[in-house]
């Protein structure tokens, strides 16, 4: 247990069990003292047979047949698992450690962590390309910027990318494979970012700003690559909070920004007057690109849009005339197709592959939600 | 929550958009078939009446290491829906885990107009005296953790939450599961936990009478129990009673060129719009364990960056420490082993 000689007297027994090697910190395996898992991420086979839960809290994955819908494993890995990624040969799961700044290779045959990485400072986010060769892990720490390039066959790190501003939280892919999407959710910032990065070179080739923005959580490219959408949230710290009247302390949107140089960035409302979606997290959107799922974590639900609308939105309208809408309380139902109550903290959602069916990982109540898309 | 469903049902029973609860389901409509059960059951503890306006500076028993109550606790800490609409939880400012989003917020209590930095609360249980002015301190660590909560969020919940009180109990889980959030630890040491060459110089400089950073901020980096604060109030030149009501030195965070240009500050067009007013010059010493994850500094979040708390752009020269004599590279060196706590 080399690493943790500095605090080690105050860590507890159940966080030293789990094992694994230090990560960039010294100190590792502090959290919240539970026995509960609190499944906060969630991810499908390339098939969609296994779903892969990682638990937060439990210092675990827990694997679920999807057909039978039954635990079939799990697996111990470091601490505080916040995110996972599948090779596409469905032969390796690479879960994010983000206390213990490690990435976990499980070997799914084995049921067994073959690897443990060491990455920068609170990875929470992990993305594989589509040959299976690379993983992109997300750095978030408050001073901390990089996206730490993994090369999955050596289960070793090679390279980190530098984002433009600190706690990248999370990426995606663009599905030709050329360009990451880093949403970073810097602490201080109420102008946060998005960057588009190259993969051949490493760089930043543009830095786009979702203007009053906080607690960025999730993002997720349309199928065609011309978009990304994010979730988060809007503080309306400019204001004393008795001033605040509906939608002034804060507000719930998703940001669609144009993927092409210097494209529009529209900020669109998820509240609706006495319901808002507290606390917008994960995303996932079906492979057609029809439906855009949104887990709600503070308001135990998953809400359902119509892509086909919301982008019907983003290209009818000037950037100007977008930015009126970000707070109009009735706008929703645009582009609203359902807001599904599931168990309590949803965090994160992944699909079936055919994009029949949407899973949510629900933090509080240790369950997963099975929902029925309108995808037939 | 569960009154949400009934909201929903309500709603879409006028036709405003397309969700039906169970059990009165349409063809097609999105729904859920399954629930798959991953771990133990869990639910959260009824509401229970809450705490009526005077009994809230009542001071709840507390009991830290009840982990259902630390659960419960972190469940209303992420949970939107007992705020009114669902608009947001103690997440959306203090992030999930109890850390920062680093944004300055005007709740009120001490005066309208006087903008707070949003604390990081890990390790809060430490350290008494509460909030930035610290006007919730109490020798009793567990009171002031109480008062705190109360005044945050508990004394005029309406104000803030536009919602109703926490019940004793509620107040009484969230407590406990502030109380069980460790500090992290920095990732900037070396893997044995020992400190670099640079973080060693910038120790050297931190420890220096003529510097005097520990003369508030003592502490051994050894011990793991060390808190680099002397948990008193001190005038270190942030306070800003400024000039006609206006704070007087441009931290850059704030939009003085939209007060020059005669625009309203608090427009919502402005880029960085807070302009705050200071009623006191003197704020609690802050922790600084966890430095490097907690966001921007000083109670106004008038420092960006940890070079801009020593390097005198946003203080009156010289009271924050004696850092004026020093070089950059000494500079640099400070904050290296500030990363390091
Ligand atoms: C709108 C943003 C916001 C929300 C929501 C919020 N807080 Fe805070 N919190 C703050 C700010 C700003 C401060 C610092 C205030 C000050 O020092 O005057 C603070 C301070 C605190 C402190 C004092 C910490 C210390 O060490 O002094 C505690 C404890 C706390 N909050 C708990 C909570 C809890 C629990 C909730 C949810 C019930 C909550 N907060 C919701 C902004 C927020
Ligand atoms: C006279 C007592 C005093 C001395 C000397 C002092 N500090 Fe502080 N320090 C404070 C107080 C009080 C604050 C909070 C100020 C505020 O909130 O506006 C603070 C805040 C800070 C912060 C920001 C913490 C946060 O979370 O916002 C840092 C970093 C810091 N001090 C480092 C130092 C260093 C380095 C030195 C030596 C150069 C030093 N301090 C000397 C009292 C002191």
């Amino acid at each position: 247990m080399k690493g943790r000689v500095w605090l080690g007297a105050a860590v507890v027994g159940a966080v030293l069990s789990v094992g694994g090697v230090s990560g960039a910190g010294f100190i590792q395996g502090t959290h919240v003292k539970t026995d509960l898992p609190g499944p906060f991420h969630i991810t499908t086979s390339p098939d969609g047979g296994t779903l892969y839960i990682c638990n937060q809290s439990g210092h675990s994955v827990t694997f679920v047949d999807a057909r039978t819908q039954k635990v079939t494993g799990e697996v111990s890995v470091g601490v505080q698992p916040e995110a996972s990624a599948m090779t596409p040969d469905n032969a390796f799961l690479f879960v994010c450690n983000a206390e213990s700044d490690s990435v976990s290779v499980i070997d799914i045959a084995r049921k067994q962590v073959v690897k443990e990485i060491k990455v920068g400072d609170w990875p929470s986010g992990i993305r594989i390309t589509k040959d299976g060769r690379t993983a992109y892990v997300a750095c978030s720490g408050c001073m901390w910027n990089t996206i730490d390039v993994i090369d999955t066959g050596k289960m070793e790190k090679t390279r980190s990318i530098y984002t433009s501003d600190y706690g990248p939280r999370t990426l995606d892919i663009s599905p030709d494979g050329k360009t990451l999407a880093v949403i970073n959710d810097t602490v201080g910032s109420i102008n946060r970012s998005v960057n588009f990065i190259d993969v051949d070179t490493g760089r930043v080739t543009e830095k786009r700003v979702i203007r009053e923005s906080a607690n960025l959580r999730d993002v997720i490219y349309t199928p065609d690559g011309q978009y990304v959408v994010v979730t988060y949230e809007t503080p309306k710290n400019w204001l004393p909070v008795c001033e605040a009247e509906n939608g002034q302390v804060f507000t719930n949107n998703i940001a669609v920004l144009e993927t092409k140089a210097g494209g529009k960035v529209a900020r669109l409302p998820l509240d609706e007057l006495n319901n808002y979606d507290g606390n917008p997290y994960g995303l996932a959107m079906d492979p057609k690109g029809r439906y855009l799922y949104i887990g709600i974590r503070g308001m135990h639900r998953v809400t359902i849009l119509d892509m086909g609308k919301v982008l019907n939105v983003v290209r009818g309208n000037s950037q100007s005339e977008l930015d009126y809408l970000r707070d109009d309380l009735g706008f929703v139902r645009e582009y609203l197709v359902a807001r599904v109550t599931t168990g309590l903290g949803p965090s994160s959602v992944c699909l079936s592959p055919d994009g029949k069916y949407c899973y949510a990982a629900n933090y509080f109540s240790n369950n997963v939600s099975v929902i029925r898309t309108p995808v037939d | 929550m569960r009154s949400g469903i009934k909201k929903i049902g309500l709603v879409a029973a006028l036709g405003l958009f397309g969700v039906v609860t169970t059990g009165q389901l349409m063809a097609g409509t999105p729904q859920v078939v399954a629930t798959i059960q991953t771990g133990p059951e869990w639910e959260p503890l009824p509401r229970a009446e809450p705490l009526t306006v005077p009994e809230v500076h009542y001071r709840v028993k507390h009991s830290p290491y009840k982990s259902e109550l630390v659960r419960y606790g972190q469940f209303q800490f992420n949970d939107a829906s007992w705020n009114l609409q669902g608009e947001y939880s103690c997440a959306s400012c203090h992030y999930e885990r109890g850390q920062t989003t680093g944004l300055i917020w005007d709740l009120g209590d001490e005066g309208w107009g006087s903008w707070k930095n949003t604390k990081y609360i890990r390790g809060g249980r430490y350290l008494p005296p509460f909030r930035h002015e610290g006007f919730t301190g109490h020798p009793d660590e567990i009171v002031g953790a109480t008062s705190s909560l109360d005044r945050v969020c508990g004394r005029d919940p309406g104000f803030v939450f536009r919602s109703e009180n926490f019940s004793p109990l509620r107040l009484e889980a969230l407590i406990c599961y502030i109380r069980a959030l460790e500090f992290t630890g920095s990732p900037f040491r070396n893997a044995d936990g020992s400190l670099s060459d640079a973080q060693k110089r910038g120790e050297k400089i931190f420890n220096d009478p003529n510097v005097g950073c520990a003369e508030c901020h003592p502490g051994d980096v050894s011990d793991p129990k060390a808190l680099f604060s002397d948990a008193q109030t001190h005038d270190v030149g942030t306070g800003r009673v400024g000039v006609k009501g206006f704070r007087s030195t441009p931290g850059k965070v704030f939009n003085l060129k939209a007060l020059e240009a005669g625009e309203d500050p608090y427009g919502e067009e402005s880029d960085t719009p807070i302009i705050g007013l200071d009623l006191v010059k003197e704020f609690d010493t802050p922790t600084l364990r966890d430095i490097y994850a907690s966001g921007t500094y000083f109670h106004d979040g008038s420092a960006r960056l940890l070079i801009d708390t020593i390097n005198n752009t946003v203080n009156d020269k010289d009271m924050h420490g004696r850092t004026s004599h020093l070089t950059a590279q000494e500079m640099q060196d400070l904050v290296e082993f500030l990363k390091a706590l």
